[in-house]
């Protein structure tokens, strides 16, 4: 693996952070909860994530600072966003919030605002103090190769260094994606929780009506 | 307006929006106290105090709220 170049994400790797957005959302099925919650088609939706990833919020899963990228002869193979929750005095959830409504058009907030209750029926809280890996991907090329542990090992070495006292990672996947825990399990993750959906719609709007949280001690 | 009148305006919004009649709120009060308090609920209660309060946030004002209070003092400035 040694011949990927680790590198932190700039404004220049925007659309492939884009790709990694909505891939990830995605969790290998067609469904993108852009789409099904705020009614954006996915042209739609990849604008407007570009123009919230332009605002340069740190502290969220939508911060470009966030993300490592690994990159081969110019070529970047694939991403994951990483933060310490509340690390900006915030909530994550409120800060992505607030880049919602300051970024989406209000037809999208009217349709959400129907669709609340499917999107809480997986909420899972952030540990606040704790380090969140938020979206990862890999692209179909690089799969197979240990890039996924690589990635996710890297941004937690790179908040470890800033904030040395925290002991604890935590992802959130939703359990359809057998092929993402696997990876996240020999990346050292251990699933802690599987919360499944309660009301019957709610598999219509998300990937999947189980969400996993797995969580890995660091040392 | 007082801040009095914009706290209890602010909690009728709050107590519709978590679906809380009895929700109570204090200034030092924060996401992590509020039950369901996620990105998509936090998208509408905001909506739903620039409209009740005929007011706009900028990015940059609602990044910098942390509590309850400093909610109610911003929008104290943008009304008066």
């Amino acid at each position: 693996m040694d011949e990927y170049l680790i590198r932190q994400a700039t404004k220049d790797d925007i659309p492939f952070l884009v790709d990694t957005i909505i891939e990830a959302e995605k969790s290998g099925t067609t469904i993108l909860t852009y789409t099904t919650i705020f009614g954006l088609s996915e042209i739609d939706a990849r604008h407007y994530i570009t123009k919230m990833l332009e605002e340069e919020i740190d502290g969220c899963e939508l911060s470009v600072s966030g993300f490592i990228l690994a990159e081969k002869e110019g070529d970047i193979a694939g991403a994951v966003g990483a933060w310490v929750e509340g690390s900006e005095g915030i909530p994550s959830n409120i800060l992505k919030g607030n880049l919602l409504r300051c970024v989406l058009p209000s037809s999208c907030l009217q349709r959400a605002a129907g669709l609340n209750e499917v999107v809480r029926d997986l909420h899972l809280d952030y540990v606040s103090g704790t380090i969140q890996i938020g979206l990862v991907y890999v692209t179909p090329p690089a799969r197979g190769k240990g890039m996924v542990p690589l990635l996710i090992n890297s941004g937690i070495n790179k908040l470890k260094a800033v904030y040395p006292d925290i002991k604890e990672a935590y992802i959130q996947v939703f359990g359809n994606n057998l092929p993402a825990i696997r990876a996240y399990e020999k990346t050292g993750f251990e699933v802690v929780i599987r919360k499944t959906a309660s009301l019957k719609e709610t598999g219509r709007f998300m990937p999947d009506i189980c969400k996993v949280l797995m969580k890995k001690i660091i040392l | 307006m007082e801040r009095k009148i914009v706290v209890e305006k602010l909690t009728g919004i709050f107590r519709r929006v978590f679906n809380s009649a009895s929700l109570e709120l204090r200034d030092d009060m924060t996401a992590n106290d509020i039950e369901n308090w996620d990105s998509l609920t936090h998208m509408i209660l905001i909506a739903e105090i620039e409209t009740a309060f005929k007011v706009k946030f900028k990015l940059k004002e609602l990044n910098k709220m942390r509590n309850v209070g400093e909610m109610s003092d911003l929008l104290l400035q943008k009304i008066l």
